[in-house]
Formats: structure tokens, C-alpha cells, sequence
């Protein structure tokens, strides 16, 4: 961190991107959409399904490209973040045909470090995350909250100060998911990430992030940001907890009545 | 065992170019939009039929007389009973089967895992040998097994022509001609349980390698 106490970890500016459907018209996915998110912390997107928020990872990510406006991390093009960021996708995480230990060491493998060196990396996450005895099975005889629980372990591996999730716990039983989100929490705040955490969960969003942002149905269109300035860990039956919650229902809920 | 030889050679040689070329023309929509239209003319030419056109056009030359130098008299006998003609329809019995399933292998990858390796940095032989490869590979698997039974339906039939000396084919047809039944009856009985054995291996494999893929719904 520099001098500025609050430097900016990703930054949307005018974003506008348009698909083509199969018939063949332009759908407007994203318009003019621009939000900011502060270095080391955690800045959860909210919205209705099709808001566009897996395009917003997937522009800031550098594997696609908006149709105008600009896209940073720290001030510089995605692109050259390219191996330098962690990204969980919404669905298909860990790859099925590999064991743990190969799926949480995969970005390691990638840009080649030796075998020897991986192996004790990934030993470490996966005692870290409670892990241990799952690094020779295959994803799926994993349940559920251990396959994204192996799937966060391997974003620490990449070492990446910069996370994308894409809704990572919104498959999970309550009890596994709120485990996760205080292990995420933990997560972030010792190795300085900073986070774009997508989910469809106000709750979710309350208790993890720093900052919301709110999208409308598509073509999605930043409604509404707010700041939560309730320091961690959060205490769900706190009054203040309840207050956001209900700030951020209300505005969701103008929105999808809209 | 004639027929054994013939099968390796053929079935190897349709395995070795239809992996190559179905992995590539699963990964480049041009070099399958060329591909596309001769593979599906050719593959509904049933073999057998081609033997004939094959016999004309290879004659009954056989690897034994393209081969140049010395060589051993018995190496030359083996060699002498592997004709062109019958490599040729087996390597196309074998090649469709096994090009297609590969081609549809690398095409169903989804891009959830491509993207995931590539924001991880990973470079084109990276996501090849990470994500396309070991996703194709059950694929491939599965259309050796069904290349597999039409190469040996395809070769039986074609050791029953004109110009084989040898071969598992070749016995029941002169068992049959010389009303020796009960070498026919011996003879379509090892087909039978040749064909099980060669089945049963190649399925071990592909359990072996598509365990991942009932997790994949
Ligand atoms: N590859 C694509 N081709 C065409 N249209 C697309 C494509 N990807 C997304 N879209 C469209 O863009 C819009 C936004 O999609 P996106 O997946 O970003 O929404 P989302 O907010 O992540 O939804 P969800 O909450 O369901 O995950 C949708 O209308 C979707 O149909
Ligand atoms: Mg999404």
C-alpha cells in the first residue's frame, strides 16, 4: 500500500458490453456500468439473474472484452494480470479428471515450479484448510463445501493478491456456507486480498463485504453502492447487521419490481 | 496369427492418424468444416466394399513387395501376407469411429475450464495438456472400442477373398468349402471369443480413464 490509505483493486469505468443472440440481434448485457473496489477488501456484486455480474469477473479478468469504457486492477489493463489473479468460476471449478492435490497445485504446475516445492505448498494449504487425507481423491467424492473449500485453497497456491468469485458458496448447506465465509474472511485478511465477490445472497453480502454493490436486471446498470463500515467479524443478530440488511433488501427489492 | 498382424497394423495405423487429426479438427473450426463433409461421405462407404476397388488399385502387392533389400525368408512369408489392399479398409473401418469420437471430445470441453487455466496463465500446449487432452481422452477411448468391432467384423470378411493364404477368415472359408463343419463351427467360435477378449480390454481402459465423467452432469 502507498501513501493514500484506500487505493483502488479494481476499477469499471462506462463498461458497456452487448452479446449477440443466436437470431442473431445484439442483447446489451452491461450498460455503462462503473464501480470501484478497495484495495484488501472484499466488495460483493448483488443483483437479479442475468444483472451481467459473471461478465463483470470475466471483463475484469481479461478473458473477455467490454465493447467500451475501461476496465483496470491497480491502475493497469487485465490483461497483464493474466496468471496474477485468482478466479473461481460460477459453475465446473476444479477440473474432474484430477486429484486435489493436482487441482489445488495447478497454478503452481503452470508456470512451472518443480514438483518438489508444489508438493509441500499444497500439503500446507491443505492442512490450512482442513483438507488433509482429500488430496488423492478426485473432485467428485468430494462434497460439496470440501470441493470449494480445495477450489479457495487453490487461489491461495496461485498466490494471487487479487480474487474473482463467482457466487463460490450459493450451492452450499447454510452451516458449510457461513463456515466458508468466516474462512474467507480469515483468508483475506492475512494475505492482503482484495475480492469481487459475486452472489445472489443479501445476507451473504452483509456479513462479508465492505463494500455492495448493487446491479439491475439486465441489461445490468449500477443501482445503488454502499459502504459497510461494520468492522469483522460481524454478529448476524447485531441490530446495526439487521439495518443493512434491510437497506440492501429494500433497494433489490425496488429494483426487481421495477 | 495372420489375422492378429493384419489387425495390429491396420487398427494401429487408423488410431495413429484419426487422434492427430481429430484433435486438431476439434480445435479449429476451419480445418473441420473442411474435414466435415469428406469424413461423413466417406465413413457411410461400408469397407468391404472398397476391398475390391482397393484389390485394383494395390493389385495383390502386399508390404513383403514394397519393402526394398534382404530380408529373411520367414519375414518375407509374414510380410507377403499383409496386403495393401486389406491395411487400407482396415485403417477405414478403424479411422471414422475413432475421428469422430475425438473431434466430439475436444469440442464438448467446457470453457468454464479453459478459462480457468488460462487466467492461471496457462499457454496453448498448457490448456492442450491440462484441460483438452485428458477431457477428449475417454472420448477417444470410447471410439477405439467401437473401431475396434467394425475393424474385426471388416477384417474376417476380408480375409474370405480372393488372394489371402492365411488367416482366421481365410480357414473358415476353406473349412466351410470342404464341408469340414466342425472347423467351422471351431473357427467362428475363436472370432467370437477373440472379439469378447479385444472388447473387454479396451472397456477395462475406458473405465479407467471416464471415471471423472459421471460426475460431469
Ligand atoms: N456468451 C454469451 N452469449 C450471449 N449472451 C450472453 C453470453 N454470456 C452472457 N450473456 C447474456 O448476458 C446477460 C448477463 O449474463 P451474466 O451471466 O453475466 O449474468 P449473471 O448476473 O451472472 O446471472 P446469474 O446470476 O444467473 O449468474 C444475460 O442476459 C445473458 O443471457
Ligand atoms: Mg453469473
Amino acid at each position: 500500500m502507498t501513501g493514500i490509505a484506500q487505493t483502488t483493486a479494481f476499477s469499471l469505468h462506462n463498461i458497456i458490453k452487448d452479446y449477440t443472440s443466436r437470431e442473431g440481434t445484439a442483447v446489451r448485457a452491461l450498460d455503462s456500468v462503473s464501480l470501484d473496489a478497495e484495495q484488501g477488501r472484499i466488495t460483493c456484486l448483488v443483483g437479479p439473474t442475468g444483472s451481467g455480474k459473471s461478465t463483470i469477473l470475466r471483463i475484469i479478468s481479461g478473458i473477455e472484452e467490454a465493447d467500451s469504457g475501461s476496465a483496470q486492477i491497480s491502475g493497469r489493463k487485465p490483461h497483464e494480470f493474466i496468471g496474477k489473479l485468482g478466479y473461481l468460476t460460477q459453475h465446473h471449478t476444479l477440473l474432474p479428471w484430477m486429484r486435489i492435490r493436482d487441482n489445488i497445485g495447478l497454478p503452481l504446475d503452470i508456470v512451472g515450479q518443480n514438483r518438489e516445492t508444489q508438493g509441500e505448498k499444497v500439503a500446507r494449504i491443505c492442512e490450512l484448510l482442513g483438507l488433509q487425507g482429500t488430496e488423492s481423491l478426485y473432485p467428485y467424492e468430494l462434497s460439496g463445501g470440501m470441493q470449494q473449500r480445495a477450489a479457495i485453497g487453490r487461489l491461495l497456491a496461485g498466490g494471487a493478491p487479487y480474487w474473482l468469485m463467482d457466487e463460490p458458496f450459493s450451492a452450499l448447506d447454510e452451516k458449510t456456507r457461513q463456515r466458508l465465509q468466516r474462512l474467507l474472511l480469515q483468508l483475506v485478511r492475512e494475505n492482503s486480498i482484495s475480492a469481487l465477490f459475486v452472489t445472489h445472497s443479501i445476507d451473504e453480502a452483509v456479513f462479508l463485504a465492505d463494500r455492495v454493490v448493487i446491479l439491475s436486471a439486465g441489461p445490468g446498470r449500477v443501482i445503488e453502492t454502499f459502504d459497510i463500515a461494520v468492522s469483522h467479524p460481524r454478529d448476524r443478530l447485531s441490530n446495526e447487521y439487521g439495518r443493512n440488511m434491510e437497506r440492501i433488501r429494500r433497494k433489490i427489492e425496488s429494483v426487481l419490481s421495477e | 496369427m495372420m489375422t492378429l498382424i493384419r489387425l495390429t497394423l491396420g487398427f494401429g495405423l487408423g488410431i495413429i492418424t484419426a487422434v492427430p487429426l481429430g484433435l486438431w479438427a476439434g480445435q479449429s473450426r476451419v480445418v473441420d468444416r473442411i474435414f466435415y463433409p469428406v469424413v461423413q461421405m466417406a465413413r457411410s462407404i461400408n469397407p468391404i466394399v472398397l476391398l475390391p476397388i482397393a484389390t485394383v488399385i494395390f493389385g495383390l502387392s502386399s508390404i513383403a513387395s514394397v519393402m526394398s533389400g534382404e530380408m529373411e525368408a520367414w519375414k518375407h512369408d509374414v510380410w507377403d501376407q499383409v496386403q495393401l489392399a486389406m491395411i487400407l479398409i482396415l485403417w477405414w473401418g478403424a479411422f471414422f469411429p475413432v475421428f469422430l469420437s475425438t473431434t466430439h471430445g475436444v469440442r464438448t470441453v467446457r470453457r468454464a475450464y479453459i478459462d480457468t487455466v488460462m487466467i492461471m496463465g496457462a499457454s496453448k500446449v498448457q490448456i492442450f495438456q491440462k484441460v483438452i487432452f485428458p477431457h477428449a481422452l475417454p472420448f477417444i477411448v470410447n471410439g477405439t472400442r467401437i473401431g475396434m468391432g467394425v475393424t474385426w467384423l471388416v477384417l474376417i470378411a476380408a480375409e474370405i477373398f480372393p488372394g489371402t493364404r492365411s488367416g482366421i477368415g481365410y480357414m473358415l472359408c476353406t473349412a466351410c468349402k470342404t464341408s469340414d463343419y466342425q472347423y467351422t463351427f471351431a473357427a467362428i467360435l475363436v472370432i467370437g471369443v477373440t472379439g469378447l477378449i479385444m472388447d473387454a480390454v479396451i472397456h477395462r481402459i475406458e473405465l479407467a480413464v471416464s471415471h471423472w465423467q459421471a460426475a460431469e452432469k
